[in-house]
């Protein structure tokens, strides 16, 4: 089967308008296209509190997470494959091609200095890649820039081309304008008039070489043109009117410096009507290609938006944070904006941690269907290192075909734009193993909760969680509940208590201080609820420990609240995870 | 052999102590993870005269006003160099020892040099506990650089060695059997071995690696110049800055005159018969022969042609650089073989004394930077590029509409405060620049100013106030020259001053 698959790996000598024509007659040709970045961090290695996702993210904090790594990190490669499904069976584009060969791109992307001056890694996950064979220098020797639609706005105006400047014929003008342009009427007009008789002229080379130096005519490619330095927008402005006014044969060039200042007037002459349309097209041609490499890789971006075909993959928060970021404009600073932002660019994004968190877990499913041969397109591939590069946009696409297969989606449309905020495990992004299944029946040990079962503990001195919980059932009854504890970071922890309402009765004594609690502030532990953490995420106190910015944010508060949240949200709570394997042992 | 002997008393500088390498390259012994170096390395530091080190890393600065100005105090360059090497990562860290011989036939003391190249993977060992330890940064024109010279970043990801601190290594719950195991742990021991011995250490231009090498390899840097620099001097006594030599000393200004002091023209300008090797090339009587150590008992090591910014090479070129500076300098290094009881004969040597510890700052400001008493003092020889700047006469401005040129700005200004009030204007970037003005209550009187024309904001009077050019838009802000001290010291790196300044939230 892996004939049938081809992974094209495109870099900046590939990079080219006809790869582009070729991409978008497959994106024409297709249902659905899938989607798959590598950065230079991963959220789920990560160790810290700031880049994890935490088991009690909700999407609004997972989205503030996202916008932190997005403006800190790089994306390294994109890998985009168009395909279209029947039924079990994935089938690609254009069928016309060898039978059936679905043709994934990953796109090796790098930045130019202009558009990232500096930017982070994650140490340990880039050794990781590094391990399985990630080419590093592929990368940053051959890497495609980009610019996002915002910075080329931005760039377009500074670096206004050749034809673009708009004259405005000023009703009154100054004897000094009018004197100016009469000057330099005078100037084009005679050595119009010696570019029109050079062809006749009776004395040779030597004399037409002669006169090009006295009159200062140079050549714009194979054309003769004269050269007027400009000091002013106004003198800019009479210099275009005054050679509009001469003849239609005279093409006025306007030369920027790297500022976007004007400096200069170059003035070309054409021959003829086809000769200056001749000279446009190619004017024009010149400055599509310039902003082709300019553009680099949103050009791909574009296609795919333009398309307005479902994109298809998982943890879309974090990928298209990263896309908005880098691609389009600036996060905005809450995720409703974003969503908007983003559907306007991609109407449909299909995520699958959203879908299988809605359909629930698939083991049974899966265990009945392991006799299943199920036409997907992945196929390991034993060479490794980089051929294999890219490889996740095939597992989404074997992902896709499994959850379409084993529980028919019929309105796919209901689960468009809508992100699943705990990326609890990730596909591998180099390896070549299909680890779909284990993400499959991942789904199972995850407890859904809301943020109103949820307090934060910090200031405690424990050595392990098991120690904490002892401690804790002393401290007060509520304790002796039934109730999940994980340890964030070292001394700070994140209890779950599986009773509405629990909550909002233990938050009630702590700021009239109850007696009942009374050894528990004594032995300096804080509780808060989970509207501290979602201002310590949304005032971006990412710094440092998370107990320290928990502690800022109360102290910081004088409404004499505590502290729950804002609304109720759901959450997933995964028993399964453990967050600091250093320093305690899982109950 | 004989003949081959008589070819190097002629160019004796080309030579090469193995056929297999080729004229005028020299061969860099690489070394990667789990590569023996340690025994080896070990014996070559120890009967070494001086070691010369450099270091490759992923950058310098993370946004534009992180580099050095002419407008830097002290305290402002010492922050900046902090957030460098502690952000930045190691990719490469050259050590060559130079290890003195007598020539059989002339008398004449020479060097062997033995380059190597480590190559370093910016990942710590240590998991959980630090958990910034597993970021770094990257400047990408400094990674496009990089790339320009070939460097291998695949090399340093998949091979590297580790590198632990001493203080991490401390902190790593790991029984001591294992630990001594740890190649990371080997790395380091090698600059303690350097430590030990009071080895001199010699760079070019090297407070940046010198920084690096403390944050890595010892300990987070200290919070002051002053401490930064102590703490050094107790580990590394001997440090030689081939850089604040050409700089200080007249007779190689002399002789450098117009020349570029970067390390590798200073290499071909001081070094010519060992740079040009392949060259024929008449030797002068003052050249210090120099010759490349490139077998080894190991066997089955690997090397590579050294190329200009690969470590190793740019240590041998540093090295090669100091010996012939020793030759001005009107040093002989007869002494390093004469007596074998002297343990260090360079560092004790009066001639070379005046240069010891003193090291070059990032930005010629006509001071040096002394280790031995962990000062800054001015360097009366190092020729000064810049006027001084008086900073209480400053004040900063930021956020300011991007039309605001230098022209308008110090005119609106020699409006108010009189034609001769401004003596200078400096633009950190678009966003936020430096205002010099010629006296100090200016500084006072421009920020009341500020504050009334804001607090009347719309009344004709500040409407028509000829600051209210530099006001305009309504988000302008204005400090003094500690406030941007402050917001240097703010971790955040945003790329434009003005967020910079609005984010590290100091008073404006």
């Amino acid at each position: 089967m892996s004939s049938h698959t081809v992974i094209k790996q495109v870099t900046k000598s590939t990079f080219t308008p006809s790869l582009l024509r070729e991409l978008k007659s497959h994106i024409d040709a297709c249902d659905f296209i899938s989607l798959s970045s590598i950065k230079t961090f991963s959220a789920t290695s990560a160790s810290s509190w700031r880049r994890r996702l935490l088991p009690f993210d909700t999407a609004e904090t997972a989205y503030l997470k996202a916008k932190l790594a997005a403006e800190s990190f790089q994306i390294l490669n994109v890998s985009i494959c168009p395909f279209r499904v029947e039924g079990s069976k994935v089938v690609a584009f254009p069928s016309t091609l060898i039978q059936n060969q679905l043709k994934c791109y990953n796109f090796h992307l790098f930045p130019r200095e202009e558009q990232s001056y500096s930017f982070s890694c994650q140490a340990s996950y880039l050794e990781s890649l590094a391990r399985k064979g990630f080419d590093f220098n592929l990368c940053i020797y051959e890497g495609i820039s980009y610019l996002s639609r915002v910075q080329e706005s931005l760039a377009k105006r500074r670096n206004a081309t050749h034809l673009d400047f708009k004259v405005f014929s000023k009703s009154r003008k100054s004897v000094a304008d009018s004197l100016f342009m009469e000057r330099i009427k005078a100037r084009i007009q005679y050595w119009r008039k010696s570019c029109l008789n050079s062809n006749k002229s009776p004395h040779g080379d030597l004399a037409n070489s002669l006169r090009q130096l006295i009159l200062g005519t140079q050549l714009h490619g194979e054309r003769p043109c004269m050269t007027i330095d400009v000091c002013s927008d106004n003198q800019l402005n009479l210099i275009l009117e005054t050679v509009n006014g001469i003849s239609d044969s005279l093409v006025p060039l306007v030369v920027r410096n790297s500022l976007g200042t004007p400096t200069s007037v170059r003035v070309v002459f054409t021959s003829s009507e086809e000769d200056k349309s001749a000279l446009l097209s190619d004017i024009d041609h010149a400055e599509e290609e310039q902003s082709f490499n300019l553009r680099g890789f949103r050009e791909v971006m574009d296609l795919i938006s333009n398309s307005q075909k479902p994109i298809v993959s998982i943890n879309c928060l974090n990928d298209f944070a990263f896309f908005h970021e880098k691609f389009i404009a600036p996060l905005p600073p809450s995720l409703h904006e974003f969503t908007c932002s983003l559907k306007m660019v991609f109407p449909k994004i299909l995520d699958l941690g959203h879908l299988m968190k809605e359909i629930g877990p698939l083991k049974n499913a899966m265990d009945t269907s392991s006799s299943l041969n199920l036409e997907v397109p992945f196929q390991a591939d034993r060479d490794g290192g980089q051929s294999n590069q890219g490889r996740n946009a095939l597992k989404i696409i074997s992902l896709f075909v499994k959850i379409n297969y084993l529980h028919i989606c019929n309105n796919i449309e209901g689960y468009f734009n809508m992100f699943h905020p705990t990326a609890c495990m990730e596909l591998e992004s180099v390896g070549c193993q299909d680890d779909t299944n284990t993400y499959l029946t991942h789904q199972e040990d995850i407890a859904k909760l809301g943020v109103h079962n949820l307090v934060f503990l910090w200031g405690f001195n424990a050595a392990s969680s098991l120690q904490l919980k002892d401690k804790l059932r002393k401290y007060h009854p509520i304790f002796h509940e039934n109730f999940d504890l994980k340890v964030i970071d070292r001394n700070c922890a994140a209890i779950a208590f599986q009773r509405q309402g629990a909550v909002v009765e233990l938050l009630k004594e702590i700021k009239p201080r109850s007696s009942s609690i009374e050894n528990m502030i004594s032995d300096g532990v804080i509780i808060a609820g989970f509207g501290a953490y979602e201002k310590v995420c949304r005032m971006g106190l990412w710094d440092g420990r998370l107990a320290d910015s928990l502690q800022t944010v109360v102290l910081s508060d004088n409404t004499n609240s505590p502290l729950l949240a804002e609304k109720s949200t759901e959450i997933c709570w995964d028993n399964e995870v453990m967050l600091d394997q250093n320093e305690y042992l899982k109950v | 052999m004989a003949a081959r002997r008589g070819l190097l008393l002629r160019r004796p500088l080309c030579s090469m102590a193995t056929s297999t390498s080729r004229k005028g390259k020299v061969e860099v012994k690489q070394v990667r993870r789990g590569d023996s170096y340690h025994d080896s390395l070990t014996s070559l530091i120890q009967s070494a005269s001086f070691v010369a080190l450099d270091a490759e890393m992923t950058g310098v600065a993370s946004t534009p006003w992180r580099d050095s100005f002419e407008w830097d105090s002290a305290d402002v360059r010492f922050l900046k160099l902090l957030h460098s090497a502690s952000r930045f990562a190691l990719l490469q860290f050259g050590l060559c020892p130079f290890i003195p011989q007598r020539d059989a036939s002339s008398g004449v003391v020479s060097f062997v040099a033995h380059p190597h190249t480590f190559h370093l993977s910016p990942s710590s060992s240590s998991e959980g506990d630090y958990d910034d330890d597993d970021e770094f940064l990257c400047q990408t024109s400094s990674l496009h650089f990089l790339a320009t010279h070939r460097h291998d970043f695949n090399t340093s990801l998949r091979h590297g060695l580790p590198y632990l601190s001493r203080v991490r290594e401390k902190a790593v719950a790991a029984p001591p059997a294992l630990r001594t195991e740890s190649c990371a742990v080997g790395f380091r021991h090698l600059i303690d071995l350097l430590s030990s011995h009071n080895k001199l250490i010699v760079g070019h231009n090297c407070i940046l690696d010198i920084a690096h090498m403390f944050d890595k390899f010892i300990a987070p840097i200290p919070s002051t110049m002053e401490q930064f620099m102590k703490e050094v001097h107790q580990i590394f006594p001997n440090i030689i800055d081939t850089k604040h030599i050409m700089n200080a000393n007249q007779t190689v200004q002399l002789l450098m005159r117009n020349k570029s002091k970067s390390l590798s023209s200073a290499f071909s300008s001081l070094c010519p018969t060992i740079s040009s090797a392949g060259y024929h090339r008449l030797v002068r009587a003052s050249d210090v022969n120099v010759k490349v150590q490139a077998h080894d008992d190991e066997g089955s090591s690997l090397f590579n042609s050294g190329a200009k910014h690969e470590a190793g090479y740019d240590a041998f070129m540093t090295g090669c650089v100091f010996t012939q500076l020793c030759v001005h300098l009107g040093i002989t290094f007869d002494q390093c073989l004469s007596d074998p009881s002297i343990s260090d004969p360079l560092q004790s040597n009066v001639k070379l004394k005046p240069y010891l510890n003193h090291l070059y700052p990032t930005w010629n400001s006509g001071t040096v930077l002394d280790f031995t008493t962990g000062t800054e003092k001015p360097e009366g020889t190092y020729k000064q590029k810049y006027p001084k700047v008086e900073l209480k006469n400053i004040v900063l401005i930021w956020g300011f509409s991007s039309v605001l040129k230098y022209k308008n700005l110090k005119g609106c200004i020699a409006k108010v405060f009189g034609p001769d009030s401004v003596i200078s204007v400096f633009f950190i970037d678009a966003t936020a620049a430096l205002i010099q003005f010629r006296k100090e209550e200016f500084v006072k009187d421009f920020l009341a100013l500020k504050e009334s024309l804001e607090r009347r904001k719309d009344d004709p009077i500040s409407i028509l106030h000829p600051l209210s050019v530099i006001f305009e838009g309504g988000n302008t802000k204005a400090g003094d020259y500690n406030t941007y001290k402050d917001v240097i010291a703010c971790n955040q790196s945003k790329v434009l001053f003005k967020d910079q300044a609005d984010a590290s939230g100091v008073a404006c």
